[in-house]
């Protein structure tokens, strides 16, 4: 198993693609934070200088206004990390390792390499495992870097805001950290078991969005008409994913509540997340071992 | 098996839908010898190579590389052997030699130390650093026979290697086939360039929709395809006389004579037939069909008869 993991890796290390996504989550991250930051900061000193446009003031008048502004400002600092920075990250990961372990696969069949891998004597199994464990590998390389690219960019932030950069919960930036890793895996699988199923990079990363986007949308829907599916719903990924990373999900803004319905706890969650990565990885693997790789 | 026997294939069949693309196909290759796998387009060699390297699932029968049933030790099987597809795939992100050195990572052993000599011995040295997506068709071709023998194999399976490249290059090809059969592999090689398999195979084996339908040395195949041109004054009734004649499979008529299929050592029964009959030839010819001849005709024969079940 480790001679097939370190030639992918191998592989891995030099495609552009790895490289790319690493560097958006990091660009992105410092641009997240310096947008908040510049765009709060915009609007704080047109309400300050009095020449903030009516609309702008809500009905609690000037000083409501600047309070509310000056608490979501808050939101940059270090302390912060583990609810808005781990959030960013996660909102960001899901959708570019969904792109990227489509891509991881599908290439394969697109280039024809499987052969070539199958060929060298590495199993089908052995083939499905190498490529899940090094996507596994990747989207907790994502999260490291993603994490520590929004530590350096709250302390960078804190300091052009004149706040302190006190603060820095460790422990907590890594559980949450753990728990946002783990929530990228079911994706991981489903994105990998479409393209194995359609032998394609981009039907992976069109269906893997899709159903990305659509489920979260069709389970929020399901609730909204009944309180009583939330039973269903939480079966499904979305609000499994949302309960493992709850903290973060709360202080960027949505609601973990649910519209009053309480999410599944996160031992619940972890536990059917890791049902559908065993559903998703099964199918995969059944769809692979079955199939004949011919030259068509 | 044999210890000679490096691969063996017995009673491999493979149906893809109501087309059979296997049927049956027993084939060994011993160490040391070029064994050439013929058949038109669609005839089922690369079906059959498929099967041995486990890529695709034989519906019966199996395949047994150096004594190791590939169904079931599939890597120990594997480990033996070296395959170039008939259509080299790399990946396109990586050198010629990242390329070979992410496969030897995958074999494991002593692979990785025989990247850069493979690469010189291909003839691929001066351009290991590009990017495979670079390579012309022949580039390619030598980077996948490159890749066959990081194994160190006891038997080799080439597809079409010589395809996309030029007269030189096809020669080296050859050279190299038989260096690998004087290194005491075993050869498997799939071609169209039937001149190509002639020149390097010892035996071949001609499937036609999945069957074989001939197997043996190049001589043993060919010799039932020798013919001779008579050129005689009264070609009908040195027809008639011809017909009669033991090993005479077949009699035309042509501008200046007759052709008649017949055996190589028949040329002095067809001369005392014609002299039965008061007929005196100006000229026996004896020719030998060369494989290509050979091949031709045992195919179409194959594809005039009924198709397979």
């Amino acid at each position: 198993m480790l001679r097939p993991l370190r030639s992918e890796l191998y592989r891995l290390r030099r495609r552009w693609m790895t490289w790319i996504v690493l560097g958006l989550v990091v660009g992105l991250a410092f641009a997240f934070y310096e947008l908040i930051y510049v765009s709060l900061n915009a609007q704080l000193r047109l309400l300050e200088s009095g020449s903030a446009p009516p609309n702008a003031v809500g009905p609690g008048g000037v000083d409501a206004a600047i309070k509310q502004l000056e608490d979501t400002l808050q939101q940059v600092r270090p302390e912060h990390i583990p609810d808005f920075g781990v959030s960013l990250v996660a909102g960001l990961g899901a959708v570019m390792l969904i792109v990227f372990s489509a891509s991881h696969m599908g290439t394969e069949f697109g280039w024809g390499t499987l052969r070539t891998s199958l060929a060298s004597g590495l199993s089908r199994g052995q083939f499905l495992a190498t490529k899940l464990a090094s996507a596994a590998l990747y989207a907790l390389l994502f999260t490291v870097l993603g994490v520590a690219a929004a530590v350096a960019a709250s302390f960078l932030v804190s300091s052009q805001a004149g706040f302190g950069t006190s603060g820095l919960d460790v422990e907590k930036i890594v559980s949450a950290g753990w728990r946002t890793a783990y929530a990228f895996l079911p994706y991981i699988a489903l994105a990998s078991f479409i393209a194995v199923l359609s032998r394609s990079s981009g039907a992976g990363i069109a269906a893997g969005l899709v159903i990305y986007f659509a489920e979260s949308i069709v389970m929020q829907l399901l609730i909204s008409f009944n309180k009583d599916y939330a039973t269903i719903a939480n079966l499904g990924i979305s609000r499994n994913v949302s309960s493992l990373s709850r903290i973060s999900v709360t202080v960027a803004g949505s609601n973990a509540q649910n519209a009053g319905v309480p999410l599944p706890d996160q031992g619940q969650a972890a536990l059917v997340l890791a049902v559908w990565i065993v559903i998703f990885v099964g199918l995969a693997f059944l769809r692979l071992r079955t199939r004949d790789i011919t030259l068509s | 098996m044999s210890e000679d026997v490096v691969l063996r294939t017995s009673g491999l069949v493979k149906r893809f839908g109501a087309l059979l693309a296997s049927d049956h196909v027993d084939i060994e290759v011993r160490r040391g010898e070029v064994v050439g796998l013929l058949g038109p387009n669609g005839a089922g060699k690369s079906t059959t190579i498929g099967m041995v390297l486990g890529l695709v699932r034989p519906d019966a029968g199996r395949a047994e590389v150096a004594g190791k049933d590939v169904a079931v030790h599939r890597g120990e099987a594997l480990a033996k052997l070296g395959a170039m597809l008939e259509v080299t795939s790399f990946w396109p992100h990586l050198t010629g030699r990242q390329n070979l050195v992410a496969l030897a990572t995958l074999r494991g052993g002593d692979a990785a130390t025989r990247v850069d000599p493979l690469l010189r011995r291909i003839g691929l040295a001066d351009r290991a650093g590009s990017k495979f997506r670079t390579y012309s068709l022949g580039m390619r071709q030598r980077l996948g026979i490159a890749s066959t023998l990081l194994p160190d194999p006891a038997v080799v399976i080439l597809d079409e290697p010589a395809n996309g490249l030029d007269p030189a290059g096809q020669r080296e090809i050859r050279e190299l086939v038989r260096e690998l059969a004087t290194e005491g592999r075993g050869v498997l090689l799939a071609s169209h360039l039937l001149h190509e398999v002639e020149l390097v195979c010892d035996r071949v084996v001609v499937v036609q929709k999945g069957r074989i339908i001939a197997a043996g040395t190049i001589a043993e195949i060919t010799r039932g395809g020798s013919s001779y041109d008579i050129v005689v004054a009264d070609k009908e009734r040195a027809a008639e006389a011809l017909r009669g004649v033991e090993g005479v499979r077949d009699v035309r008529l042509t501008g200046s004579g007759l052709e008649v299929d017949a055996a190589p050592d028949r040329g002095h029964e067809l001369n005392r037939a014609l002299v039965d009959a008061g007929l005196y030839a100006s000229a026996i010819v004896p020719r030998q069909n060369s494989l290509e001849d050979v091949f031709i005709e045992l195919t179409e024969k194959e594809s005039n008869a009924a198709p397979a079940a």
